[in-house]
């Protein structure tokens, strides 16, 4: 049956909506800016670590190897990581062991969490031929054998992980956004018993960090500033504005207060009157913008970026920081995700030259050096956590894998 | 509604992604011109195929994020207009089928609500198309759109949508009788229209 084209034609013009074309470009560039946003947390997979190694580092035992029991199934070399420890010049091959968890919960990735009873939380998702596909997403946490001791059932992208404030916390990211006024991410409470409560983050805000719980909040560390969450019900409480805006900075809990960094400077988060306090500012260094740190018993590591996007790690007195700090000046190329600390040795995680990287920052001749480097090759969605003094849980490729780093 | 003019040449070709080893400074003022010159008609476009203008203008607007980090990131795109449009169109495909698994589930406890609104003022043939189009398969609501409203020949749609010519004829040949259809039945329904359309 025909029609004519001419009819068509004019009736699909008439049909059509004509779209206004204000700020459109703003709109795109916030898009932009929530892909960098999101690919950061991505790219920054060995970030999570930190967090883990924070809560698992004084309970750690350093000498006690791991049991041969944890190991499960060697895999095909092709799809197993390549750990490779560099000792000044002897560079040594580490083996790595493949950790099959029980039952299969499919693909697993970041963001990695271990608690002190060195059960870790992982992500996992449906698998999507060689990748991943969400909804739904959930949270399982596995021992140290694999053997899955629960799990939580979830919608979004998991980005981030933390417990504490009497609950646990994932930061989590919708697939599916319709419109501007809709929340892209939202902080899931889960209680005691699993219960989800799921409380959206404020349209427009997007996080550029991990969240923590500490310190009488939940917190998120957004580009201007820092959102505070009530820790009982997990509704949004607050923003606490900052003076440095940047793409990049995390939260820090240490001891009973809970710090962010802002521009040069280490604040000290009031959940009470909502406000950022002066705490120590790092002067006198290389470092031009502080973007994370690590507290370990009296010894405080901060991270920073230089003037001229070198990494920088500085080292001062957990309680009475009085700068100049000691520093050392991490090697060219090297992007920094994150540093941990444990037992006076710190290690910054990180991409070097394209392959996921730590890099242990100790004393050499009274000087702080990078002691040791780890190379991680033939991984790819990686993400890495200490689940001991030693060793390492690394999730590659949707797999888990476990390996012992030499003394 | 009127659509602006269509500029048919540079519609033409499909789009081309190329490596290049140099970050591009330009694609500020390309977006720009991308806005002032076709935005408009993109953003149509893929409303008429997915029939939610905000979804539309998402699609696009996140397809030109991604065109933006593409040539930040050293890649060319010789098209523009033809990489957006078609990369809205995957958008929106993708957020449909969403949509669909939803309406399973919704249905069974409610009515379908209808998605599909006309433009201001539109009537007539206009309303008529746009319930037509409604009902039509997807890809036969893809070539309509580029055929009709953008103006895109056989081979440009081919090229776009990256299936054959035949497909494409196939497509638009059984998307013309269901619009004649259609259109038809509006004609027998105003007898003044009937006349005038001779």
């Amino acid at each position: 049956m025909p029609v004519d084209d001419n009819r068509l034609r004019d009736a699909l013009r008439d049909a059509a909506f004509e779209p206004s074309t204000d700020d459109v470009l703003g709109l795109v560039r916030a898009k932009r800016a929530r892909r960098q946003t999101i690919r950061r947390l991505e790219r920054g997979a060995l970030v999570v670590a930190a967090l883990a190694v924070l809560v698992v580092a004084s309970l750690v035992v350093l000498d006690e190897p791991v049991s041969d029991q944890q190991v499960a199934v060697p895999l095909a070399p092709r799809s197993a990581p390549e750990i490779r420890v560099v000792d000044g010049t002897d560079v040594r091959r580490v083996p790595v062991e493949r950790l099959r968890v029980v039952p299969d919960e499919g693909y697993l990735r970041q963001p990695l969490l271990v608690n002190d009873a060195g059960i870790v939380a992982v992500a996992a998702y449906d698998r999507n031929g060689s990748t991943y596909t969400f909804p739904p997403s959930r949270i399982v946490r596995i021992d140290p054998d694999g053997t899955e001791v629960d799990r939580v059932d979830l919608q979004g992208e998991i980005l981030s992980l933390t417990d504490g404030e009497g609950a646990r916390w994932a930061l989590t990211r919708d697939k599916t956004v319709l419109g501007p006024e809709d929340p892209e991410f939202r902080v899931k409470r889960i209680g005691p018993d699993g219960a989800v409560v799921s409380n959206a983050v404020p349209p427009g805000e997007q996080p550029a960090g991990r969240i923590a719980a500490s310190g009488g909040g939940v917190w998120m560390p957004v580009r201007d500033g820092v959102l505070r969450f009530d820790p009982a019900s997990g509704t949004f409480a607050a923003k606490i504005p900052l003076t440095t805006a940047t793409d990049r900075r995390e939260v820090v809990a240490a001891g009973k207060g809970t710090y962010v960094a802002d521009g040069l400077e280490w604040k000290r988060l009031d959940p009470s009157g909502d406000e950022a306090l002066p705490f120590v500012r790092d002067e006198g260094g290389r470092i031009a913008e502080l973007v994370s740190g690590a507290v370990d018993g009296s010894t405080a590591w901060w991270l920073g970026r230089t003037a001229d996007a070198r990494w920088v790690v500085s080292r001062s007195d957990a309680f009475d920081p009085a700068p100049p700090f000691d520093e050392v000046l991490l090697p060219a190329g090297f992007v920094a995700a994150d540093v941990i600390s444990r037992d006076g040795a710190s290690w910054v995680i990180g991409v070097l030259d394209g392959t996921s990287t730590l890099l242990r920052i100790g004393t050499e001749a009274d000087t702080l050096a990078v002691t040791r480097t780890v190379r991680l090759s033939n991984v790819r969605d990686a993400s890495v956590a200490f689940v001991s003094g030693r060793t390492l849980l690394v999730t590659s490729r949707g797999v888990a894998f476990r390996m012992d780093l030499p003394e | 509604m009127a659509a602006t003019a269509l500029v048919h040449k540079q519609w033409s070709r499909a789009p081309r992604v190329t490596r290049r080893s140099s970050v591009s400074s330009g694609i500020d003022a390309r977006l720009e011109r991308f806005v002032a010159d076709d935005y408009r008609q993109v953003v149509a476009t893929v409303e008429l195929v997915c029939g939610s203008l905000p979804t539309a203008e998402d699609a696009v607007q996140e397809a030109m994020a991604r065109a933006w980090e593409r040539v930040v990131g050293g890649e060319e795109i010789d098209r523009l207009a033809a990489w957006v449009t078609t990369v809205a169109l995957n958008l929106a495909r993708s957020q449909m089928r969403r949509w669909r698994s939803e309406r399973k589930a919704h249905s069974r406890i409610a009515p379908l609500q209808r998605d599909f609104p006309d433009a201001p003022g539109a009537s007539g043939d206009a309303h008529a198309v746009r319930e037509a189009l409604r009902v039509l398969p997807r890809r036969q609501r893809e070539v309509t759109a580029l055929r009709y409203y953008l103006g895109l020949d056989v081979a440009g749609i081919a090229a776009w949508l990256g299936i054959g010519e035949g497909t494409v004829k196939a497509q638009l040949f059984r998307a013309r009788q269901a619009l004649a259809v259609t259109l038809r039945d509006d004609i027998d329904d105003d007898p003044e229209d009937d006349r005038a359309g001779g």
